[in-house]
Formats: structure tokens, C-alpha cells, sequence
């Protein structure tokens, strides 16, 4: 079970612009959040459109993201389709 | 709550709708109480619940609760079938007259994007604004009579768990049903020619005999949700050409955008402009409690630990707490059994009222409290919010079986019950993931095996200590086979995920709601709809196998046999009174032995032994265990009624677990020994004897074949799992 213990500290200089490399805690705003498979559809339905303010609160391989209608849990990958701007 | 009193025609058909986690549940039961029904759609076993709902006057209304669903654009069979009785597409299902629209005033925007897609069915809509509570509590207002005004409905708030406003509701929807005109100020402003060609793919669709004709909102549907629902049942039913159409269509929309974000574009503008006035909201992020707690609960160490800790608790009740409950149970079928026996002459009769009903189906019955405590921890563990978080701390775990974290719900729920855990699948988007967690559902030790477990733990494993006096012997013998079957389906599912039903893991979303407490009355309502089930599940199905395999073991009765005891009978009362009543005590056990060895039961027993010796059993456990296969509790019943026939047990302790201990081979070894009893647990958690399980996997998944496939895979691996773990202990000298 070690891949509990496992952090996904984000590294300095990943681009911010994906969600995934920002620390706990951290907002900013979503810029696009391009193509149009299910998920993405799905995402906008939601209310993550461009614009909207965003705040990630877990790391790792599923994590969790506000946005004003909700908090959400996605996988690390599928979140970096998202863009996004730290404040 | 009778429905007689229907006057003809007057009843009218109104669905509840809502985005998930909006209390729509809660609020179906402030309105309609216990007067719901729980059916199933014809040809799906999407659970549909109806619920009578008295308004002012002789109005009478059926009130549909559909499945949650954020948006008209359906990704899973729940939010299909919303979709299909919303546009009047569901088989069985009367069109609608009206829809109550619930809505979560604390997430206001997102649940107003449904309602906009609502609007433009043309139906009558009546909006249920509810947990204003909630809202407030984050310093958010919500004006009902402004945004009523906004979307020419009528808005009513309510707290449904605390039914406020509930009245209000029913006579907003009695008004709503009597007028049955509503004057909408504005529709959303899509691009028109998203309208243009979807109207145009309404009139160049064919006409198919039984449908209704193609309305502009399934075609508008079937235009923007690229590889949707609405896409794949047009093609199927209109063929290929109807496929170039739709391309065509969405080619001649133009621009570069995907036709989803400017759907979903058009409407966020939409209820911006709805909301403005309407709604005050002082931050948009708004830090709640509920991020705290989340932030121990999914955390990657202490949220691991704090879910199996609540697995260690829900275990430790369902073994210790329940116990009093049973015994108290246990105590009256054992009254009732020498009350009414007592009462009743010798006989046929006599026999299959002690032997049958009581001794077997009361067996079975005093599990009740433990189904009951399972099923409500479960359902607070559900209505409290908290398993979308262990879903997401168990996502990583299934990723590597080749599930998603949203198969942990209906995987969780099969320990209950593996009927609602297969239904529940109906959640997960992705058909191949769908139909994995079907197939290894009903591998998680569901509660009719825990009778099972408990009755061999308790009459062969030794109440040992281990480690000081922390862990028993027999509470971690019950924990290993609960743990056995989830060891079992990791590589059944892993192995389905890379053949049968090979691809990529989908994506994962889950909403996280916020915590909140527990509504008694949901919670004390699912408690006893489970519970109900149970007592008529021994009362049907249990009781039928029950009596049917008493009368296999008491008939035929040679009158040679009871003749030549008789005359046994005669002699030993020459004897002295000391020795004579010993005398009679053996002469009635080798009766009942013989009797029961020349029975239709025994006969088929004797044959069918070699096939089970392999497994240690002899061939009483091995034509329980046979009798079992429609529902397993079965052979708690079947045991209790052929050792309570055979007789080969002193008179003195009537219980099942005395009986098993002292059966014998015909050459005086003991039956059960340790080895026997895991032999036979093991069989248990890993075999498919459940005919209701069999029947969901096959409607839920439209073929016997996957039916089948579970049954076979199960059955083999309940076969070789029995044996090697006979042969194993055997080896190791356990209990010998």
C-alpha cells in the first residue's frame, strides 16, 4: 500500500497554466477549457466555463477543485485539459 | 394511502427532477410518505419509484422520482432514462403533465442550467427551491419571487428534510396543474442555428410506427451531444443515412467552437442574466466546514486509516452488537417450536410446521438485526455525503484493477446486497466498466452469507485470543471471508478489463456535496424497505426451498422401516424401566437416522456425494448446499430441518450449531471438523447462489449470457476455492 504514503509535491517551474502543478489552497481563474469529448461537455455543464474562479483543494493522483457551483474530484490527467491562471 | 379511490382520469403524472445531491430524495418523501411504490422501468432495472401526492380539492397526482441529473445531455443509463420519461419516450410511462423542478439554492447557477433545458420541453414547470438553509448559512440570498419572475414559473422555497414549504409546494403545483399555462418571459439565447438545424433534423427524420414524432429537443440533443445518448438510439433506429444527416447538420452550424460549448456558453449568459437582482452571494468560494473535514477525511494517509477504521466499526457491531438481538430472536422460535409442537399431534403435519417452518425459515430470521444495522450504516455513511470522498480514496486502488472510483458504490452496497449494487452501476457512464463491476458485484459478501459464516464460526472456530486480548479467532476468521471475495474479484476484474471487456480506464468526475447531517426519515425509511425485504425473501423464496426439501427428506417412510422399529419398540419394553428408557432414546435416533438415509433426499444425497468429497462434505452438506443455489441462506434452513429430522443430535440442545458439531460418518468420525466448516464458508463467499442476482445481472445487462458467465466463473472458483482450502487445512493438521 505504499502508493498511499507517495506525494505529488509539485516541482518549481511546471507551467501554472494546468492545475496540476499548483499547491493545495492555491486560486486562480479558468481561462479555456478546450475539446469536446464527454468529460469536457460535462465540465461545462458544470459551470467551469472561462472565467469562473477556480480553487484546488487536494493533490495527487485524483484531485479536488471549487469552482462557485460545487466541488469536484477529477484525475490528475483528465484536469490537464483545464486552463487556468494562479491569482 | 388506497389507490381505489381514483376517480377516472382525474390522476394526473408529474416527475421530480434535479441535479444529484439536491434532496430530491427527501423531498419525494415529504410529498408523497409511505403511500411510494418501487417498481422498475419495463426492459431496464433503473429502480422507478412512484409516490401518490394529495392536492387541494379531489386532485390526485403520480409523482415520478427520476434519477439525479445535471443536464438534458445523458451520459449514464440513470440520466437516460430522466431523459426518455422527461421526453415522453419511456415505454409504460404516461406522458407528463407537469415537472417539479428541485433546485439547491446554495449552488444556484448549476442547477439552473436543467432548468433552462427544462423550460424548452414546453411542459408546465414548477420550481422547488430548496436548502435555503444551507445558502444562508454561506451568506447567500436567494429572492424566490424575483427569479420566479425571471423565469415565469412559479419558484417556492422549501427545507424539504425539515418539510417547510411543502405546503406551499402543493398548492403551487395543484394551481400550476389547473391552469396549465405558463408564460415563460425569456428562452436561453443559443445560436439560432443550433435551432435552425436541429429543426431541421426533426423533419427530415423519418417517421417509425409506435414512436411519437421526432420533437425539436431530441433532435437538438441528438445534434450536440457528439457520441450521446440521443445520438446512438436515432442511428440504431433510423440507420446510416440518419448518421450523414447528423453530420451534416452539425458541419452547416459552423465556427470553430465544439457545439456543446456553445450550448453551454448560451446558457450560463442565460442564467446570469436570471439570477442578476435574484441572487446575492458574498463570495464565490466560499470556504466551508466541510473543506476542513475533507481535508482529514481524503487525506492520503489519515482518510485511508479513517476508512477502514469505520469498516472496522460497521464490522464490529455487525458481529457483537448485534448478538443480544439474535439471541432474544433465537429464544422465541425456540418457544414457538416447543409451544406449537406440543400442541400438535405426531405426524406429517407436526414435522413439517417444527421441522420445516420453524426450525428452517426461523433460522434464517434471526439474522434480522444484523441485515437491519448493515443496511443502516450504509445508508448514513451514503446520506451524510461521505461516499463520494471514499470513492475518491478508492479510485487509485480500482485504477489498478481497471475500474474507477465509480465502482466503489455499487461495490460498497453489494456487501449489503448485491441486487442494489448491481442496480446502483447504472451510474457508471462507461458500458465496459459497467459490466465488470456487474460481474464481481456479487463476489463482495453480501449479508446472506453472513448467516452463514456466523453459524460455522461460532459451532468449529475456537474462541481464541490472539495478540493480548485485542483480535479473537473468529472475528478474524469473519473478516478474512469478507476479505476473500474482494481478493478474488481484483484479478476477475483485472483480467475482464484486459479480455472480454477490454479498454481504456474512462474518465472520473464526482461531486463532492458537502457534509451534512443525516435525515432520520430517509435513513429510517431505506432501513425498512431493506429490512421489509428480507422477512419476505424467508417468507417466499426461502420458505418454498425450505419445505420443498422437508418433504424430499420425510418421504417416503417405508412401513417396513417404521415396522421393524416398532417391533424393536415392543421388545425394549420388556426391559427394566432403568435401561428401558435409554433403550427407546436409541431405537427413536436410529429411526429418524434410517428414515432419513432412505428418503428421496438421502437417496439423491448418497449419489451425489462422491461429487463433494473432494470438499470434505458429506451429503447432508452437500444437498444444502445444492438447495442453495436459488438463495443461499437456504442452507441455514435446509441443515436445521435434515438434522432436526435426522435426529442423530441429543434431544436436550435443539440449536443448529450443537446439531452440526455432533453430526457423524456412518463410522462414528465427526462430519465437521475445521477444515470442513472454512471448506464450506469458503464455497459460500465465493459462489453465485442467488437466482435474483442472476435475474438483475440479466436485465440490467440485456443478456443471459453475462448471467451465465457469472454463474459458471463463480460456481468453478466456489468448487476449487472449497477444496483447496479443505486440502490445505487438512494438511496443516488444523483442528484435528
Amino acid at each position: 500500500m505504499g502508493f498511499m504514503w507517495k506525494r505529488n509535491v509539485p516541482a518549481k517551474g511546471r507551467p501554472k497554466s494546468q492545475i496540476s502543478n499548483w499547491l493545495p489552497g492555491t486560486e486562480g481563474v479558468v481561462l479555456d477549457v478546450p475539446g469536446s469529448s464527454r468529460l469536457v461537455a460535462r465540465l461545462r455543464e458544470l459551470g467551469l466555463i472561462p472565467g469562473v474562479p477556480i480553487r484546488l483543494l487536494r493533490t495527487g493522483s485524483a484531485l479536488i477543485i471549487q469552482i462557485p457551483e460545487g466541488r469536484f474530484c477529477l484525475r490528475k490527467k483528465d484536469a490537464e485539459t483545464i486552463r487556468v491562471r494562479p491569482a | 394511502m388506497s389507490t381505489n379511490f381514483r376517480p377516472s382520469g382525474a390522476l394526473k403524472t408529474v416527475a421530480l427532477i434535479g441535479n444529484p445531491n439536491t434532496g430530491k430524495t427527501t423531498l419525494f418523501n415529504a410529498l408523497t410518505g409511505l403511500s411510494q411504490r418501487v417498481g422498475n422501468y419495463s426492459g431496464v432495472t433503473v429502480e422507478r419509484k412512484v409516490g401518490q401526492v394529495d392536492l387541494e380539492g379531489s386532485l390526485k397526482v403520480d409523482l415520478l422520482d427520476l434519477p439525479g441529473t445535471y443536464s438534458l445531455a445523458a451520459n449514464s443509463p440513470d440520466e437516460m432514462i430522466a431523459v426518455d420519461v422527461l421526453l415522453g419516450q419511456q415505454e409504460g410511462v404516461a406522458p407528463l403533465d407537469a415537472v417539479l423542478a428541485i433546485v439547491d439554492a446554495s449552488n444556484l447557477k448549476r442547477n439552473l442550467y436543467l432548468v433552462s433545458q427544462l423550460l424548452e420541453t414546453g411542459l408546465p414547470v414548477v420550481v422547488a427551491l430548496n436548502m435555503i438553509d444551507v445558502a444562508a448559512s454561506r451568506h447567500t440570498q436567494v429572492d424566490a419571487t424575483r427569479l420566479a419572475a425571471k423565469l415565469g414559473v412559479p419558484v417556492v422555497p422549501v427545507v424539504a428534510h425539515r418539510r417547510q414549504g411543502v405546503e406551499a409546494l402543493r398548492a403551487a403545483l395543484a394551481a400550476c396543474l389547473q391552469e396549465a399555462s405558463n408564460n415563460r418571459v425569456e428562452r436561453p439565447q443559443l445560436p439560432s442555428a443550433l435551432w435552425t438545424q436541429a429543426e431541421r433534423i426533426s423533419q427530415a427524420a423519418p417517421t417509425v410506427e409506435g414512436r411519437a414524432p421526432l420533437t425539436s429537443i431530441e433532435a437538438f440533443r441528438a445534434l450536440v451531444d457528439v457520441g450521446g445518448h440521443a445520438e446512438h438510439r436515432l442511428v440504431d433506429e433510423h440507420g446510416a443515412d440518419f448518421a450523414r444527416l447528423l453530420e451534416d447538420c452539425r458541419r452547416a452550424v459552423g465556427g470553430s467552437a465544439p457545439l456543446s460549448a456553445l450550448e453551454s456558453e448560451g446558457r450560463y449568459i442565460w442564467i446570469d442574466q436570471v439570477v442578476e437582482g435574484a441572487l446575492q452571494q458574498q463570495e464565490s468560494l466560499y470556504r466551508s466546514r466541510s473543506d476542513r473535514v475533507d481535508k482529514v477525511l481524503t487525506h492520503r494517509l489519515w482518510g485511508s486509516l479513517i476508512f477502514v477504521a469505520f469498516n472496522a466499526v460497521i464490522f464490529q457491531a455487525i458481529y457483537s452488537w448485534a448478538g443480544p438481538l439474535m439471541d432474544g430472536i433465537e429464544g422465541g422460535f425456540a418457544l414457538l417450536g416447543a409451544w406449537i409442537g406440543g400442541m400438535m399431534a405426531e405426524g406429517a403435519l407436526r414435522s413439517l410446521v417444527v421441522d420445516g417452518v420453524i426450525g428452517g425459515v426461523g433460522g434464517v430470521l434471526i439474522f434480522l438485526p444484523q441485515i437491519v444495522l448493515l443496511f443502516l450504516f450504509i445508508a448514513l455513511l451514503e446520506d451524510c455525503g461521505y461516499m463520494a470522498r471514499a470513492a475518491l480514496l478508492m479510485d487509485r486502488f480500482l485504477t489498478s484493477c481497471g475500474l474507477s472510483g465509480k465502482s466503489f458504490i455499487p461495490l460498497l452496497s453489494s456487501f449489503a446486497c448485491a441486487v442494489p449494487g448491481i442496480m446502483a452501476t447504472r451510474t457508471i457512464e462507461d458500458r465496459r466498466d459497467r459490466f465488470t463491476t456487474i460481474v464481481v458485484a456479487p463476489l463482495m459478501s453480501c449479508s446472506a452469507r453472513l448467516p452463514v459464516y456466523i453459524i460455522f464460526i461460532a459451532a468449529f472456530i475456537p474462541d481464541k485470543k490472539l495478540l493480548g486480548d485485542w483480535i479473537g479467532l473468529q472475528g478474524l476468521t469473519l473478516f478474512a471471508m469478507y476479505g476473500l471475495g474482494v481478493v478474488v474479484a481484483v484479478p476477475v476484474a483485472w483480467l475482464l478489463k484486459k479480455t472480454l471487456l477490454k479498454g481504456e480506464a474512462p474518465p472520473l468526475l464526482l461531486e463532492l456535496p458537502s457534509y451534512k447531517w443525516p435525515v432520520p426519515w430517509t435513513v429510517g425509511l431505506r432501513v425498512y424497505q431493506s429490512g421489509r425485504a428480507f422477512v419476505l425473501r424467508a417468507g417466499s423464496i426461502i420458505l418454498a426451498t425450505t419445505v420443498a426439501m422437508w418433504a424430499l427428506a420425510y418421504f417416503p417412510r417405508h412401513e417396513d422401516t417404521l415396522q421393524h422399529y416398532q417391533d424393536q419398540r415392543v421388545q425394549a419394553l420388556q426391559l427394566e424401566v432403568v435401561q428401558q428408557q435409554q433403550a427407546l432414546e436409541r431405537i427413536d435416533q436410529a429411526e429418524a437416522g434410517q428414515l432419513l438415509q432412505e428418503s428421496y433426499l438421502g437417496r439423491a444425497g448418497h449419489w451425489f456425494e462422491p461429487l463433494v468429497r473432494p470438499l470434505g462434505w458429506d451429503w447432508r452438506i452437500g444437498m444444502a448446499t445444492l438447495a442453495s443455489f436459488p438463495a443461499r441462506e437456504v442452507i441455514i434452513s435446509v441443515l436445521g430441518t435434515v438434522y432436526s429430522l435426522g435426529g442423530d443430535h441429543d434431544e436436550e440442545s435443539e440449536d443448529l450449531r450443537t446439531a452440526l458439531q455432533g453430526a457423524t460418518w456412518p463410522d462414528g468420525r465427526k462430519v465437521l471438523t475445521i477444515p470442513v466448516a472454512l471448506s464450506i464458508m469458503v464455497f459460500f463467499a465465493l459462489c453465485a447462489q442467488c437466482s435474483s442476482t442472476l435475474v438483475t445481472i440479466q436485465r440490467e445487462t440485456q443478456s443471459w449470457g453475462w448471467a451465465g458467465f457469472t454463474f459458471v466463473y463463480m460456481t468453478l472458483l466456489a468448487y476449487f476455492g472449497g477444496w483447496a482450502v479443505y486440502r490445505l487445512a487438512s494438511g496443516l493438521g488444523w483442528g484435528s
